[in-house]
């Protein structure tokens, strides 16, 4: 059974060139929209879940006793992990309700599902949490997490929630100065104009680049950087940081970040790249304010 | 990462660090670590490692990686 983590075209591809083994499943990868993405092709059931863990697929394997060389019976189940968002549905992903009126469960399925629905009945907390939900939540699913497993991924994300916790800039002792307009740490407008965070992350990654006792550039160490650049698309956050700014806020705002790279480059073309950049900050798109995708400027009360 | 990234009209705009000095009207590169930019000169600048590549989104770093492939 292969496990891939490529574009269902590929993924298509690779069962039409096997055709000898008669695949009856391909769990993939790669792509994120779930049932979207999941198809049959050449007699093998390829499946793929939606992203972020929103969903699982659970599949069930079943040959019929005496006929060796049958091929299995395959079924496939959504489970949904996540209450339904907009943009999955957007997506493609099923919603809970396309997901209930999907291929019905096998009957060991359905098994599994009224052992997991009094499991989680029978438990008023069904997973170790440092920090217990007050409610029941709000969208059961037939799979609960395994106590136990869930009390090992406790104790080893535990240094990572310590870190996420870690102050990286005290509430009110921002090393760079505050733009106009700002009367905090801030992400908002990044996409538009300089905001201070923008300025922030651009200054730490060249103190970075100092502190570092240089950085390992193409032609070989490089004792210092003149300066850096940070994409404003690289920014996600859009928000005003009052209190301290945290590691998990950085994660939130930098979610995933390429490479850097030292560049030797003329002042004039250095300049041309800024200015250039910045050709689309500060136009107004339409009645209703700036471009939401670069941050929704308050409109003026009327 | 996938799946978050999004386009939009400004994500190419470029942030400096705070040595470096931009007129918010016209978007001139004043400064560049705290001292007046020299056209001529030769800076080093970090960033983002597909930035100054010919298919850089940002059209004069694209020009300039593609007439220098070895910069």
């Amino acid at each position: 059974m292969p496990l891939t983590h490529q574009r269902l075209a590929d993924d298509v591809a690779t069962v039409a060139a096997t055709p000898g083994l008669r695949l009856p499943l391909l769990l993939g990868g790669f792509d994120h929209d779930g049932a979207r993405s999941s198809t049959r092709a050449h007699g093998t059931h390829i499946v793929k879940a939606a992203e972020n863990c929103a969903e699982v697929c659970v599949v069930d394997m079943v040959w019929s006793a005496g006929d060796a060389g049958a091929a299995p019976r395959v079924s496939v189940q959504r489970v949904r992990l996540r209450p339904d968002r907009p943009s999955d549905r957007k997506r493609g992903a099923p919603t809970q309700a396309q997901q209930a009126q999907q291929q019905a469960p096998t009957p060991a399925q359905a098994q599994a599902q009224a052992q997991a629905q009094a499991q989680a009945q029978a438990q008023a907390h069904p997973h170790p949490h440092p920090h217990p939900h007050p409610h029941p939540h709000p969208h059961p699913h037939p799979y609960p997490p395994d106590s136990a497993v869930a009390a090992v991924v406790d104790e080893c994300l535990a240094p990572a929630r310590a870190a996420r916790a870690a102050v990286l800039v005290r509430a009110g002792s921002v090393p760079v100065p505050l733009k106009p307009g700002e009367a905090a740490l801030c992400s908002r407008g990044a996409r538009e104009r300089e905001c201070s965070l923008g300025t922030l992350l651009a200054h730490a990654l060249r103190c970075g680049a100092l502190l570092g006792g240089g950085v390992l550039g193409p032609r070989g160490p490089i004792d210092a950087c003149h300066g850096a650049l940070l994409q404003a698309g690289s920014l996600r956050g859009q928000r005003e940081f009052r209190g301290d700014f945290t590691f998990a806020d950085l994660l939130d705002e930098l979610p995933s970040l390429e490479p850097f790279l030292p560049v030797v480059l003329p002042g004039s073309v250095l300049a041309a790249a800024v200015k250039a950049s910045r050709s689309t900050w500060g136009i107004r798109r339409g009645d209703d304010g700036y471009d939401p995708a670069g941050g929704r400027r308050p409109r003026a009360a009327r | 990462m996938t799946g978050t990234t999004r386009p939009a009209a400004g994500g190419h705009g470029l942030h400096v660090d705070d040595g470096m000095v931009v007129d918010s009207a016209t978007h001139e590169l004043l400064q560049v670590a705290g001292a007046p930019l020299e056209p001529q000169k030769a800076y080093t600048i970090l960033m983002g490692s597909r930035l100054c590549t010919p298919n850089s989104p940002n059209e004069p770093l694209a020009a300039y990686a593609r007439a220098n492939p070895a910069a």
